[in-house]
């Protein structure tokens, strides 16, 4: 079913919307909670609360873009988690990417209109990449996907990824500079 | 908010074209095809023949399989049918010798030395997990026709070669990774059916660039064979990069070679290595001192 039909079922409280969410995007959203969770157990449960939420938004919400939309609320919801999880001591292999980022562009706290304005201006810094280094990137930094996986996925060795994530991330800290923002 | 928080502010198709791109690893040099392979067993020699593949292996033999016995395409998710006529052995050291006798073939290791044929007539049915479960080799988790995957598969550190097959995720496309164990560098050797249709559509899939780069491609007589090379700088967001590219032409192979890891002395090694035991004929006739050149820059391989 196409992501048009899933939203209109959304709208219509056809508890089949989740059904078939499930079914089309289960697995990329289990992959996402995954790699921030580290726990099949939590992601799981992060999956359910995503639909639920996806459930509890639309309507009155009508995304263009229903994947990204499925993907960025599984995301948050995971993040949320982590953090709980990072409180009560337990870790993830999520912190590492976290930690890879603020090591290079060493931003502080942020607000959520400074916290936006970053995510836009990296968005911008992306698009004059090449597809496989802007993907990467994303792929590392917002999948959280492990190396390994990036690497087999996209055919490159690990220290190549490696490689391209840490030129990305300095090339990405000269831009937010350049563009001014507090680094 | 953290960076990471900020993410999630990137656009929807920042986000779905990330997980929707797949990256095709074309190697520069595809074109004209035919199905062959050669093997270096360990101390072996690589020989290609059009005989048919024998039907027991020893770690000394070389590994021969007709070049018109690949089947028609093969995609990573293929299983491995095996025939009945195959035989199984042990290497002196214990090892796991297998071919299968079948029309093409699948996957090779060599080192360990087992072979697996490929047979789309015969069953029963494994998958190659299956298939190498069976052989009591321990494969990472994901066999997805990824050569650095698979060279985790090798579990003998001193053997001087191995080469690996995969399937390519394109087309009849075979690629062995070949693998020096000293210095650990790494080739890519991509052998293609010769087959016009497939021919025509690998030329379409290839960068608009390619047919102006292959004029510059320097020719040279290698072992008495026609070799056509060259090297090519490129650049990117990672640096300086210089790929080496090479191919000859039997009468019933194209053998393509390609690396980015290898030094040019080492890349001519091999390839003359290649060609003499393609071709059976003499090192001795080879032009190899300036083989290659460089002929173009900035290069965008993929």
């Amino acid at each position: 079913m196409d992501d048009l039909q899933i939203v209109k079922l959304f709208f219509e409280r056809n508890e089949q919307a989740i059904r078939e969410t499930e079914i089309k995007y289960a697995r990329l959203c289990r992959a996402i909670a995954l790699n921030v969770l580290g726990s099949a157990e939590d992601a799981e449960e992060c999956v359910n609360d995503a639909y639920l939420s996806v459930w509890n938004t639309i309507p009155p919400a009508n995304p263009d873009n229903f994947k990204a939309y499925v993907c960025r609320i599984t995301r948050n919801l995971a993040l949320k988690r982590l953090e709980y999880n990072s409180a009560q001591k337990r870790s993830s292999a999520a912190l590492v990417p976290l930690s890879e980022l603020e090591d290079t562009l060493s931003v502080k706290t942020l607000s959520d209109d400074d916290g936006r304005e970053l995510g836009k201006l990296i968005g911008s810094f992306l698009r004059t990449q090449k597809a496989d280094v802007r993907n990467v990137f994303i792929r590392r930094y917002w999948y959280l996907d492990p190396v390994a996986e990036i690497a087999r996925k996209y055919s490159f060795s690990e220290s190549k990824v490696k490689s391209m994530l840490y030129r990305t991330r300095c090339k990405l800290g000269k831009y937010l500079k350049k563009e001014g923002f507090d680094i | 908010m953290n960076v990471i928080d900020a993410m999630d502010f990137l656009d929807d198709d920042l986000i779905c074209g990330a997980d929707e791109y797949i990256r095709h690893p074309i190697p520069l040099w595809r074109y004209g095809a035919a199905a062959a392979a050669c093997i270096c067993a360990a101390g072996g020699a690589a020989v290609l023949s059009r005989n048919p593949a024998p039907d027991v292996a020893r770690p000394s033999d070389s590994i021969v399989f007709p070049a018109n016995s690949m089947p028609d395409t093969m995609q990573p998710s293929d299983s491995i049918v095996l025939p009945a006529s195959s035989a199984l052995e042990s290497t002196p050291d214990g090892k796991p010798a297998v071919i299968f006798n079948g029309t093409g073939l699948d996957d090779v290791v060599t080192g360990n030395f087992f072979c697996i044929y490929y047979d789309e007539k015969i069953s029963p049915k494994m998958s190659r997990g299956e298939m190498l479960e069976y052989l009591g080799i321990e494969l990472p988790s994901e066999l997805s026709g990824c050569s650095e995957k698979w060279s985790e598969v090798r579990s003998d550190p001193d053997a001087p070669y191995i080469f690996l097959c995969c399937v390519g995720d394109v087309l009849e496309q075979y690629e062995f990774t070949y693998k020096n164990a000293k210095s650990g560098k790494t080739a890519r050797i991509s052998l293609l059916k010769r087959d016009g249709s497939s021919a025509s559509r690998l030329l379409e899939s290839l960068p608009k660039y390619t047919e102006e780069v292959r004029e510059k491609f320097k020719r040279s007589q290698v072992c008495g064979m026609e070799t056509i090379a060259t090297s090519l700088k490129y650049s990117d967001d990672l640096g300086e990069h210089e790929m080496l590219a090479a191919s000859f032409k039997t009468d019933t192979c194209n053998v393509s070679l390609t690396c980015d890891d290898l030094s040019r002395e080492e890349f001519t090694e091999l390839l003359v290595a290649l060609t003499a035991a393609v071709t059976g004929n003499s090192p001795a006739d080879s032009d190899s001192a300036d083989f290659i050149e460089t002929t173009t820059d900035d290069i965008i391989i993929y």
